[in-house]
């Protein structure tokens, strides 16, 4: 227990000097909190607010996920149809590329006038936004097929495309690039839900900074600020954790 | 040219002469035909490669066979070609009449290459059982743990590849290549990537296996004693383009075992073949 603290202060003092720099500076130059607020009223605002806080977290958590398994799925299907049929891979990759290159800002506008104000609208953003790198990394995956495995298939009276092969093969092999996919993209999947939030005003972390903002609430929009990233790392975290336990079994 | 082949059971095989003095008399159904056999590769910028040139060879149903030759002679280049994973250039190859391709869809053909090519998601039982699922077939359960106990593997059933030693992941890869019952037999360096030691042991090993499991070998090798100790022929192909520059009967008894190896008929071929290797591979190196 005392070991495992002192490795979390070796390795994060950083932060706990930044905090204290913080405080100081707030406290020294009094600075109203309309401006900054200090650390402890950060803290306090979300003692004071916890259930509030943890509804919102959650209900951003839950998009968030919801879009990136959604993004996941849709990117694993159309990868497998772009690799089972180059011609439609050809139809596929600039259209892909072309919603990945519109700003998110750009982009949240025109889905809010198709789809409406509203969560599901912040789900179709963060889906959409997802599938694209999951696409990308699901398609190499399944191309990445060594040349001796292609071989041996192809000994067994095994054609190296069509669904047997997929399935038994090319689908496994690229399990480790979408674990890759999910672990990069998580905490992204959580900060495009958070913009989404923000700028449609859907309920979420994402309003609760916008609404505190408009409100002079500074501490409150802090602590969504500081819960956000609390997630994002969590997240981070979570799918690193998943990659490393499942990655070890695709390794000969 | 080599010199020293006055022996009577060596001849050689070259372009033109497509008169076949190998004794494969009996139509096994593994008889395996190659005639006039070519494979030239396209670089590029109109440029070619003629990897293997003219090759004439006749290998009886449950003969084994051993290449080899310097490294780039096209020895892989053949096997691939007999293994269908590659078409000649010119030439024809048939295994009991049929094309490889035919071989291949009637599941009578299996492989394993100095990468084991296994599945690293998969457990050493579930990677012998491949074949069944990738040909679509069901999958005889009975067969898949015969074949782990016949490479001695049978208390690995459930462990990953990762956690196997590489002579382990052989057995596996060479189980994973007999699962379907094959008529023909395609090893490309095997046991390339093993150490002196376990190569040895997994040589006797495999010679074990394949006096259980009688089957047409075609074994690619580096190694001139492993060729001697395994095979029945030994052809010894030219640098490139490869051609078959010598074939060597190995008149020795069989069950082989470790001590065969200190036996002088063994020596002596062993001493022969060296020589006619070093020979062809200095001639290459003048050209």
């Amino acid at each position: 227990m005392i070991s495992t603290l002192k490795g979390i202060w070796t390795r994060y003092w950083g932060i706990l000097i930044l905090l204290a720099a913080w405080q100081f500076f707030v406290s020294i130059n009094n600075i109203n909190s309309i401006v900054a607020p200090s650390p402890q009223g950060v803290v306090l605002s979300l003692i004071n607010n916890a259930d509030y806080f943890a509804g919102e977290a959650l209900r951003t958590t839950l998009t968030a996920s919801g879009g990136l398994l959604l993004g996941l799925l849709l990117g694993i299907v159309i990868a497998a149809l772009a690799w089972s049929t180059p011609t439609l891979s050809g139809l596929l990759m600039p259209m892909a590329l072309l919603l990945r290159s519109i700003p998110i800002v750009a982009f949240v506008p025109i889905i809010v006038r198709i789809a409406g104000y509203g969560t599901h609208t912040v789900l179709i953003v963060t889906t959409v936004l997802s599938f694209f790198p999951c696409y990308v990394f699901a398609l190499s995956g399944f191309q990445e097929v060594a040349q001796v495995r292609k071989d041996f298939c192809r000994s067994v009276g095994c054609k190296t495309v069509g669904w047997r092969f997929f399935r038994y093969v090319a689908m496994p092999t690229a399990v480790p690039n979408i674990l890759t996919a999910l672990r990069v993209l998580a905490p992204t999947a959580l900060l495009v839900a958070l913009v989404a939030e923000f700028l449609i005003g859907a309920d979420g972390l994402g309003y609760v900074m916008l609404r505190a903002r408009s409100d002079l609430e500074m501490d409150k929009s802090w602590a969504a600020a500081l819960l956000a990233s609390v997630l994002s790392v969590t997240f981070f975290a979570l799918f690193s954790w998943f990659d490393k336990k499942y990655r070890s079994n695709w390794q000969a | 040219m080599i010199s020293n082949t006055s022996h009577a059971q060596t001849l050689r095989a070259s372009a033109g002469e497509p008169e076949k003095a190998e004794s494969a008399s009996s139509t096994s159904p593994s008889e395996i035909a190659l005639t006039n056999v070519s494979k030239t590769f396209a670089l590029g910028k109109g440029q070619t490669l003629d990897a293997v040139s003219n090759v004439d060879l006749n290998i009886a149903g449950g003969e084994f066979i051993a290449l080899i030759g310097a490294s780039g002679c096209g020895k892989s280049t053949l096997l691939r070609m007999i293994a269908g994973l590659e078409d000649p250039s010119q030439g024809s190859i048939t295994i009991a009449g049929q094309s490889p391709e035919d071989c291949i869809k009637r599941h009578k053909l299996g492989i394993a290459m100095q990468e084991h090519g296994l599945m690293p998601w998969l457990s050493a039982w579930n990677n012998v059982a491949m074949p069944f699922r990738l040909a679509g077939l069901p999958i005889d359960k009975k067969r898949v743990d015969e074949l782990l106990a016949l490479v001695e593997l049978a208390d690995f059933a459930q462990a990953m590849p990762k956690q196997l030693s590489g002579g382990m992941k052989q057995r596996v890869s060479i189980a994973r290549a007999l699962v379907l019952k094959p008529d023909v037999l395609i090893l490309d360096e095997p046991f390339g990537a093993l150490d002196a030691v376990t190569r040895r042991l997994m040589n006797n090993e495999l010679q074990r296996i394949w006096s259980q499991q009688p089957t047409t070998t075609i074994l690619v090798t580096h190694s001139v004693e492993e060729a001697v100790f395994l095979a029945d022929r030994i052809c010894l192909m030219s640098p490139r383009p490869g051609r078959l520059e010598l074939i060597e009967e190995v008149e020795l008894n069989r069950p082989r075992g470790l001590d065969t190896m200190h036996e002088p008929e063994f020596r002596q071929i062993l001493a022969k073949l060296t020589t006619a290797l070093d020979d062809v591979c200095t001639q290459g190196s003048r050209q």
